[in-house]
């Protein structure tokens, strides 16, 4: 996994994590309750899973006659590797899609923290993709519902949370 | 059974990335509460053992499952305790469960919920002599009683695929 960040924001994130740290701290004085939440229920995890929705849904849907649209917008959700892998496969994507017709929406369900550290969490999805599209030789559009588990890393890049890799189980 | 345009970016992040991220979901002890560690453990622990029933060995698979169980699952399952055997003996049911991911989805007090992702081998005198795997998706809500974390229900999402 690559993270290309330079070494004055690693020194700057590592800062602010420090002082969230010891914001933590003063809380679990206050409330002891509060010191059992660790880094996968924290703040950073809720925001890095609220990010990681939102790429996970964005990534996953596209309609054919917006193609260069949908693939701009996911690209802006993503970072390192899988950045590299995803406008590796794009140019068959925009292919395949235009030559299918294929409308694809995704639905993001349940999610769950799998592990974090400051600078990354893992995350697993339950995700819905709804696709129409036109087989070759048919002239009826086919419907298909796939349902399946998506585990992302979603990496700080700044003060924004992109995507560094994605798998389906 | 994917569709090619259908998960075409998902087959290519997965062919890619997959010996990466394989051992994604190593703990990371350094940063998560033990807390924390000991809710998802435990529903990793009771979601194999749901998966994990055969007609060999019902009665201890079904004490598993209630050794992680609490309230409403608890009950549910004490209920089949008869029936269960008499249910998978006669096509020699089993489903061998494996966890392939597991993450927290919320910790509050002594209440918890966490998703799972786990797929079984399903076999059978009805489904052939190598079985059919089935993809599950798994949402446990965890009570803690005593220091231990439990499950208290379990709902799988959409159908197994």
């Amino acid at each position: 996994m690559s993270r290309p960040i330079g070494r004055a924001a690693v020194a700057i994130m590592a800062l602010n994590w420090l002082v969230a740290a010891g914001a933590g701290v003063t809380l679990a004085e206050r409330a002891p309750a509060q010191s059992e939440i660790g880094a996968l229920t924290n703040p950073n995890a809720s925001d890095a899973v609220a990010a990681a929705k939102s790429a996970v849904h964005t990534i996953l849907s596209y309609d054919y006659r917006s193609l260069d649209a949908d693939i701009k917008a996911a690209k802006a959700d993503l970072t390192g590797e899988f950045a590299k892998e995803y406008a590796a496969s794009a140019p068959r994507l925009l292919t395949e899609a235009g030559q299918l017709k294929a409308i694809v929406q995704a639905t993001v369900g349940f999610s769950g923290v799998v592990s974090a550290t400051p600078d990354d969490v893992v995350v697993l999805l339950f995700v819905d993709q709804a696709t129409v599209r036109q087989n070759p030789g048919s002239s009826v559009p086919t419907t298909r519902i796939d349902q399946s588990r998506v585990r992302v890393t979603m990496t700080r890049v700044g003060d924004r949370w992109l995507v560094s890799s994605l798998n389906a189980l | 059974m994917v569709g090619a345009a259908t998960f075409l970016v998902l087959a290519a992040a997965a062919t890619a990335i997959g010996a990466v991220t394989r051992n994604a979901d190593a703990p990371n002890a350094s940063s998560a509460s033990p807390t924390e560690v000991a809710a998802l453990a435990a529903a990793r622990s009771e979601s194999l053992a749901l998966t994990t029933i055969r007609y060999q060995s019902a009665d201890a698979d079904l004490a598993r499952i209630l050794a992680g169980a609490t309230g409403q699952l608890r009950s549910q399952f004490e209920k089949q305790k008869q029936q269960l055997s008499s249910t998978l003996g006669p096509n020699h049911s089993s489903s061998t469960g494996m966890i392939l991911s597991a993450g927290l989805t919320s910790l509050s007090g002594d209440t918890a919920t966490a998703v799972v992702a786990a797929d079984a081998t399903v076999s059978g005198s009805d489904l052939g002599p190598s079985g059919v795997v089935k993809h599950y998706r798994i949402v446990v809500t965890l009570q803690r009683q005593n220091g231990r974390w439990l499950a208290s229900d379990v709902s799988f999402e959409g159908q197994p695929q």
